[in-house]
């Protein structure tokens, strides 16, 4: 009987009860909502994950692509009266790249001279396409450049390397044309 | 053993007058909340009491463990499976590496992935090479582009809906060299999964 209370002091009861229900479910909120954001930096982590893979591919793909084989590919040389096709055989990946960066670069410095370069820059894409789309499934772009002549290709509409998506990954090839150090970069993304 | 209680009984009242008045004396907002920590079991009616008011908030209690349990192991469980993952594509990415450093399907000249020396591959020497922890399990797919031809050694691969984890997967372009020398596009694939 002595714990019998009156209704006064049974409401004070019952609002110490609210009170704390209120709390801990303020508390359990609080709570999941700093989960949510702890798991948010889990997916950020897993999509660094998964640009190590695509860091370690830019490589293998960059390194594959240089020493891959261009059967037949060619250029127009239209610095004469008559345009005069000139074919390249069995050339390397490089080895085209510095011929486009070369003779670019000629039709620009002089006047005399001009060069219709598009099969060789197709066929060049055509290599790193087969490379980084087809087996890899990356979007791919190369750009590169040598005095006053510019090279760069992709396999989606892009015209420069500004347009590039920023989750992307590069590797930095340099090469030698004419005594001179040159950069290749390849960026993939998907 | 009286004389003893009755002095404890003495020594303690005084402590708690010195408190007291202590505490009063420099804070007398504290006198009231003093006053209600004084309370016994018996002159509780401002706090909870009584068997049947302690069982709802007890049930209470419960449900809010058991929620907050729920939402802790929600976000405990990914992070293991991706602590999982992460050491899998590392596994991965070594196995490639040790794959494309395998001088016994490389030709000797240029360093190329000789189709002959795959094809005549044993598999017990790849994977005495390849030296893969017991935890894990391995595809290797050699494929060229061309023809489809290809070439395969390791477990079959399963399917992703019975993992965990899933397969690490990684795939790359290479160069194979036929037994006439010449050179066309292939595709490595190098898959890893554990259970």
């Amino acid at each position: 009987m002595d714990r019998l209370r009156d209704k006064k002091n049974d409401e004070q009861g019952l609002l110490s009860m609210i009170d704390a229900v209120l709390f801990g479910i303020i508390m359990l909120v609080v709570t999941m909502l700093i989960f949510q954001q702890f798991g948010g930096a889990l997916t950020r982590e897993r999509d660094l994950d998964a640009s190590e893979f695509r860091r370690e591919a830019v490589h293998d793909i960059q390194q594959v692509a240089l020493d891959s084989i261009i059967e037949e590919t060619g250029y127009v040389n239209l610095s004469e009266n008559q345009p005069k096709q000139v074919r390249l055989v069995n050339i390397s990946v490089e080895r085209a790249i510095k011929d486009y960066l070369y003779l670019d670069h000629m039709s620009n410095d002089r006047e005399k001279l001009n060069h219709d370069l598009s099969d060789l820059k197709r066929d060049i894409n055509l290599i790193y396409k087969r490379c980084a789309w087809n087996v890899s499934q990356y979007n791919f772009a190369l750009q590169s450049s040598y005095e006053s002549s510019e090279l760069f290709l992709s396999n989606v509409d892009i015209d420069n390397a500004d347009d590039l998506p920023m989750d992307r990954a590069a590797s930095i090839t340099s090469i030698i044309l004419e005594g001179e150090r040159i950069m290749l970069t390849l960026y993939i993304w998907r | 053993m009286a004389i003893n209680d009755s002095y404890k009984s003495v020594f303690f009242k005084q402590a708690e007058f010195k408190q007291k008045t202590f505490i009063t004396s420099q804070f007398p907002i504290f006198e009231e909340k003093i006053k209600m920590l004084k309370r016994t079991m018996k002159n509780d009616n401002k706090g909870i009491g009584g068997f049947f008011f302690d069982l709802p908030v007890l049930l209470l209690i419960i449900v809010f463990i058991t929620v907050f349990t729920t939402s802790l192991y929600q976000v405990y469980l990914p992070i293991q499976e991706e602590r999982e993952r992460i050491e899998q594509n590392r596994v991965c990415i070594d196995l490639k590496n040790s794959v494309l450093n395998y001088p016994e399907i490389l030709t000797e000249d240029n360093g190329r992935f000789s189709i002959e020396k795959i094809e005549t591959l044993e598999e017990e020497r790849l994977e005495s090479h390849l030296g893969l922890e017991e935890d894990y399990n391995y595809n290797i797919l050699f494929q060229v582009l061309e023809s489809d031809e290809s070439w395969s050694y390791g477990h079959e691969l399963p399917h992703e809906e019975k993992l965990e984890v899933g397969v690490s997967s990684y795939q790359i372009p290479v160069s194979l060299v036929d037994e006439g020398g010449s050179s066309s596009l292939g595709r490595l694939r190098v898959s890893v999964w554990t259970g």
